[in-house]
């Protein structure tokens, strides 16, 4: 499934872009990470996340596939497996920066997603990753700003 | 389905124990219409089960001057049956009536459909409009908590894992008041409601408004009540003009969830339309 | 995890059985009491295959613990004829083509004895509405309804 966000974030480009591309710093700004750690180019860490009695922790990797710090572009890849209810995803996820404080974030996700986890269905996925996305967002508003 | 330990408790004292002892990895068994489900799936995998079968007093219906008391294991078909909830508000008989199919009316208890929290069932939308609270407790403490502040998001409340629902309570409906519960199902009758309004206003002698609350259900992550609407209609006469007002705030209000029911856009239409129509009804 | 004692009343007679937690009532009765004639449909409780009457309300069996079941008195389709032969309303399901492949038809006789017992004077939209949970894909439900007036008390 595909989505698709925009955020605004009220810092100049260049710091967002460092934020960003501070691969592990970033990762611990997603809402329910936990144990993150660098790997040479690979992430890894677990996600927790939790919908009502549902609970999930995925744990996998995130590395930076491409990555062109003139355009402000870069496409992460992602994989992580659940342990609790069985179940795995693989996203691609393309950032992309545009403007200058305020800068532009615009994150296109394209995650496939296997297994039990599919039960959840879209609606309630697409709604987790808003949630998730948001946090991070409001996360690296701080980290930026504090650099 | 997983193994696990099942527990019955004889009494609420019991229950509260065993529920503190590992509230993370136990989970409440009422009715069991989306608990067995979700255990079939796996989608839950709870170490231990508590039973609440066996705690008759959680069934009881009760009105009086204050206003009425629901159990938390009161099925929706007792319910949809009880002359003191018809005599309480016919609306909210009609809401427990319309809930699913006969067979899951008889299984499934208010308590289990509150705590479930799924954004689309139909008895929080019309307690929420009849300004509910419900009573939940721990081993440590009882606590009672407005509708208004207990739907966090979807299948999520403000309850504690130790907390136990034990009943809702609803007030006294002004003098007068005329409720309404609407239900809009354009794919089958024992569907979820693509959106659903309740609906409740009171009149003075004049015509004027002096109490309106407007709920909507499958309209957001939560049930929600259109306050901006609601506000907008006292003082009021229900006429065209206030009534078409009060449904486009409603519309405002909702943050509706796309899904096979209907796009966002669709639903926000039409919580417009049903709460038109809903006060069209009680106006 | 844990073993349970149930006892329960089967269409009149005493089962006493060890269940362990997770057995549903729908695998106690097909697998574990060769009660056949319940049927397992899509299993979450939409369809009506599985319906029984627990203490005379049809619910569906997929979605009840044994366990909850304890102390109740259960009602299957293996229930509703007598010595005498099928039950009025299993002629009436007869008579006016109330079924075609079959598979909808012990949870339809279920759920159809259970509204007679506790509704006998229903209306034709409480008959619906009580009803329209159980599911069939051959019939187009004209003979069901049909069944379900003529079986009905004058």
């Amino acid at each position: 499934m595909k989505l698709e966000h925009v955020v605004s974030i009220d810092a100049p480009r260049s710091r967002v872009w460092a934020g960003l591309m501070d691969l592990p710093a970033a990762a611990r700004c997603v809402p329910g990470a936990r144990d993150i750690a660098a790997d040479g180019d690979v992430v890894r860490g677990t996600l927790e996340v939790r919908v009502g009695p549902v609970r999930l922790s995925l744990a996998g990797s995130v590395i930076v596939e491409q990555r062109d710090d003139i355009a402000g572009t870069a496409r992460l890849r992602a994989d992580a497996a659940d342990q609790r209810i069985g179940g795995a995803l693989r996203a691609f996820v393309d950032l992309a920066v545009t403007g200058d404080g305020p800068t532009q974030l615009r994150v296109s996700t394209d995650v496939a997603i296997l297994g039990r986890i599919g039960e959840l269905g879209q609606p309630l996925i697409a709604r987790q990753a808003d949630k998730v996305l948001a946090g991070f967002a409001d996360c690296l508003r701080k980290t930026v700003a504090a650099t | 389905m997983r193994p696990f330990e099942y527990l019955e408790p004889e009494t609420l004292d019991e229950a509260l124990a065993l529920l503190a002892e590992d509230p993370d990895d136990t989970l409440v068994l009422a009715g069991g219409t989306s608990l067995v489900i979700l255990m079939k799936q796996e989608l839950v995998r709870p170490a231990r089960v508590i039973g609440l079968r066996k705690l008759a007093q959680l069934r009881a219906i009760r009105s009086g001057d204050a206003g009425l008391t629901i159990g938390a294991l009161a099925t929706h078909g007792s319910l949809a049956r009880a002359s003191d909830v018809n005599a309480f508000s016919p609306a909210l008989a009609a809401t427990f009536a319309a809930v699913a199919t006969v067979r899951i009316r008889e299984q499934a208890t208010v308590g289990g459909n509150i705590v479930h929290a799924d954004p689309s069932q139909d008895p929080p939308v019309t307690l929420l409009a009849l300004d509910a609270t419900a009573v939940a407790m721990s081993k440590a403490r009882a606590r009672r908590i407005p509708f208004d502040e207990l739907f966090v998001d979807v299948f999520e409340t403000s309850l504690e894992p130790d907390e136990l629902l034990l009943r809702v309570e609803l007030p006294a409906l002004p003098v007068g008041a005329r409720a309404t519960y609407k239900k809009f199902l354009p794919n089958t009758l024992d569907d979820y409601a693509t959106v659903a309004v309740a609906a409740v206003v009171a009149t003075d002698a004049d015509g004027r408004c002096t109490h309106a609350r407007i709920a909507l259900g499958g309209a957001g992550p939560v049930p929600l009540r259109a306050h901006d609407a609601e506000r907008s209609l006292v003082g009021r006469r229900l006429d065209d003009r206030s009534i078409t007002e009060a449904a486009a705030l409603a519309a405002a209000a909702t943050d509706p969830i796309a899904d096979l029911r209907g796009s966002a856009r669709y639903k926000r239409a039409m919580a417009g339309v049903w709460t038109e129509r809903a006060l069209r009804e009680i106006a | 995890m844990s073993d349970h004692s149930i006892r329960f009343r089967l269409n009149g007679a005493v089962v006493e059985r060890v269940v362990p937690a997770e057995r549903l009532l729908l695998d106690l009765l097909r697998s574990d009491l060769g009660k056949t004639g319940t049927k397992d449909g899509c299993s979450i409780g939409v369809c009506g295959l599985c319906t029984v009457q627990v203490d005379g309300a049809p619910m569906s069996a997929c979605l009840l613990l044994a366990t909850q079941i304890d102390g109740a008195a259960i009602t299957t389709v293996e229930g509703l004829a007598s010595a005498d032969g099928p039950s009025e309303l299993q002629e009436a399901f007869i008579a006016e083509g109330g079924f075609q492949c079959g598979i909808c038809t012990s949870g339809q006789l279920v759920a159809a004895a259970a509204l007679l017992e506790a509704r006998p004077d229903a209306t034709a939209a409480e008959v619906s509405d009580w009803m329209m949970g159980n599911l069939c894909r051959c019939t187009g439900y004209y003979g069901i309804a049909r069944a379900i007036a003529s079986a009905r008390p004058r």
